[in-house]
């Protein structure tokens, strides 16, 4: 199929109106050639993506982004929240600020087809688009759990898991590859700008389809930095309700902890908001103490919190799967155990 | 507007071992409709209803998945047909592969426009085959939608991404992956059961949609150990004592502030 890997070739970097791509560019780094980040954002992204450790950024253009990491500063429009203009048609607001990075796929699939290198994405929904328009661009292989990435004689080897993080396979590949890193950890703020480390940056002129985003709302409730709490509370369906989460809530407090959750509390029941769910699909956290409460325990869920120094579990049931994977196991109602603890560790204080 | 919806048939990795030498063993995992493409093909068939369109079930992998058994089960669940692109070649094939059949299966029929997929599958978990897909096609992708609309002859998707609701509207062919709790799907009745067995089921090769060969070649496998936890079991018939107990053990580990009373 096709020839070896040149190993003076680029390696892209995806940066789809998220300006979070340091632990892209680490991956990167395994595959020798220059690192090129691809970006679409207002003009602060690129710019604040060239200070990150990467050697060329391409700018698509602008389009809208939550991420407020993105305008250091902004006053208004996108960082808000604010409803945005409707345009003057289907994706032509004038600054291209009301367009989803999803738009830019066909400007990566032209890229990576003219001038061919491997892609490393994040797991954001604009990042996978990208990375599959690409992946499709090249006819390449997609990996994903990937814990090392490297060039060897010519060729791509990785070493990922496989069946759900039981299996580690290390494979070689002859052609390019399109890397996707797990986790969406929580946007880490960029290193200030550094002038003298600052990448160059390059306008693409580049094709998108015609998409609008018609208005955006930020979800309810302030943002919590889940990667970098050291304590968090885990709270699953063991809740019966959503007013019952003041329990966890309370306990968090106490302890100054964050509080975070199973998926179905964020996607279905809409609980907290879906950065706050653990899991392979979710956030990936490592914190000193990880207390999972009326959580069973599934091997989606716990593939977020494999890398947690402690891990406390409270649940009724003595036989769920979290039982036989934490330090300390407390088989009781989480009714009667949390006030409970929240009132010994509020004592522990004073 | 001719709707489409694809879904995996997948074994849970739960039910997966793994040996000495770190081969995964899926046998005693039973493959079944995966948990969010029954997500999927809810969604898609209020949509295919509330467009007056029919819909068409669509799936990718090794032959199992045409047996009738695979079929059934996902045509119980409200599909008015099936393409299954059904080939050996395909077991185990990674989302370029994957998203090249489903794609070449769109291709083939030729009038569909709009493509529902689940968000991720219970197997591989990654949420990339709806954005391939959508590559291979020309088309463009949105993913984690929450609500779709169709509006007029373009679309209307609702979904939380970043921290901020999203309204944004499109026209054109498209492959949308639905959020994982967009609806809480019902499982089929008796009646769909029945109904599914007279359902037409086309089956395509993977050479009949272009599918390329797998790339990649497994140069070592090993055995992942989860770090071992301690497992130490506190009583806890008495909350007050037990949580005393716990924050004494946690103060002693160096978690915890404060240490026993
Ligand atoms: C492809 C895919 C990806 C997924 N990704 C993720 C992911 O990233 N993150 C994630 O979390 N999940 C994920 N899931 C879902 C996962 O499989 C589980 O369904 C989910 O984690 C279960 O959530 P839970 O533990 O809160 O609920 P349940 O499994 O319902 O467990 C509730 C627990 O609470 C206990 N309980 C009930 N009442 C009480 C009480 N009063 N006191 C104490 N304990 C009580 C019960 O004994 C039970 O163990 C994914 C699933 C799929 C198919």
């Amino acid at each position: 199929m096709s020839a070896a890997v040149d190993p003076e070739a680029v390696t892209y970097v995806l940066a789809a109106g998220n300006p979070a791509v340091e632990r892209l560019i680490a991956q990167a780094r395994g595959l020798g050639g220059p690192v090129v980040a691809v970006v679409a954002g207002p003009e602060s992204l690129p710019l604040a993506v060239a200070s990150a450790g990467v050697d060329r950024v391409l700018w698509l253009g602008r389009c809208w982004t939550a991420f407020p990491e993105a305008e250091p500063g902004a006053e208004s429009g996108n960082s808000t929240g604010a409803e945005l203009g409707a345009g003057t048609g289907a994706g032509t607001g004038e600054l291209g600020d009301d367009r989803p990075a999803e738009a830019y796929a066909p400007a990566v699939a032209d890229l990576v087809v003219s001038q061919p290198g491997n892609v490393l994405a994040g797991r954001g929904p604009a990042e996978r688009v990208w990375l599959g328009a690409a992946a499709a661009a090249l006819d390449a292989p997609v990996l994903t759990g990937v814990a090392e990435l490297g060039l060897v004689d010519g060729q791509v080897v990785a070493v990922r898991e496989v069946g759900g993080g039981i299996g580690q396979e290390t494979v070689a590949f002859d052609g390019l590859v399109c890397v996707m890193t797990e986790g969406r950890r929580p946007v880490e703020p960029l290193a200030g700008p550094q002038d003298s480390a600052r990448a160059e940056v390059a306008q693409l002129a580049a094709g998108f389809y015609p998409m609008t985003v018609l208005q955006a709302t930020p979800a309810p409730g302030p943002g919590v930095d889940l990667a970098a709490a050291k304590l968090v509370v885990g709270a699953g369906r063991g809740f019966a309700c959503q007013g019952d989460l003041a329990l966890a809530e309370r306990l968090a407090d106490a302890m100054g902890a964050a509080v975070a959750c199973s998926r179905p509390l964020a996607e279905g029941l809409g609980w907290l908001p879906k950065d706050r769910y653990v899991g392979i699909s979710g956030m990936q956290i490592a914190p000193d103490l990880y207390l999972a409460v009326g959580i069973s325990g599934q091997l989606q869920h716990m593939g977020g919190v494999r890398g947690a120094g402690t891990i406390v579990a409270i649940n009724k049931d003595p036989g769920a799967p979290i039982m036989a994977q934490a330090d300390y196991v407390l088989a009781g109602d989480l009714y009667e155990l949390l006030p409970a603890l929240t009132a010994a560790v509020a004592g522990e204080q004073r | 507007m001719k709707i489409a919806v694809a879904y995996k048939w997948a074994a849970d990795p739960s039910e997966a071992s793994v040996n000495a030498d770190g081969e995964v063993d899926w046998s005693r995992a039973k493959p079944a409709i995966s948990e969010y493409d029954a997500v999927a093909i809810q969604v898609a068939r209020e949509l295919a209803d509330a467009a007056g369109s029919g819909l068409i079930g669509l799936t990718a992998g090794p032959l199992e998945v045409a047996a009738p058994l695979a079929a059934k089960a996902a045509l119980s669940r409200g599909l008015d047909s099936l393409t299954a692109v059904a080939d050996d070649s395909l077991a185990g094939a990674d989302a370029t592969r994957t998203g090249r059949a489903l794609a070449g299966a769109v291709q083939r029929d030729g009038k569909i426009s709009l493509v529902i997929m689940g968000d991720c599958s219970v197997d591989e978990g990654a949420g990339l085959v709806p954005a391939v897909t959508a590559g291979w096609l020309g088309w463009r992708a949105m993913l984690e939608a929450n609500r779709i609309e169709i509006d007029g002859t373009g679309l209307l998707i609702e979904r939380q991404a970043g921290g901020a609701v999203e309204k944004i509207s499109f026209a054109g062919p498209a492959v949308i992956a639905v959020a994982a709790g967009a609806v809480k799907p019902k499982p089929p009745g008796m009646k769909d059961v029945l109904a599914a067995a007279k359902k037409e089921v086309i089956q395509l090769t993977a050479a009949q949609v272009g599918v390329g060969l797998a790339q990649g070649e497994v140069l070592a496998r090993a055995r992942l150990e989860t770090p071992a936890r301690r497992g130490v079991l506190v009583d806890a018939t008495d909350p007050a004592a037990a949580v005393a107990r716990l924050i004494g053990s946690l103060a002693t580990d160096g978690i915890l502030a404060g240490g026993p009373k």
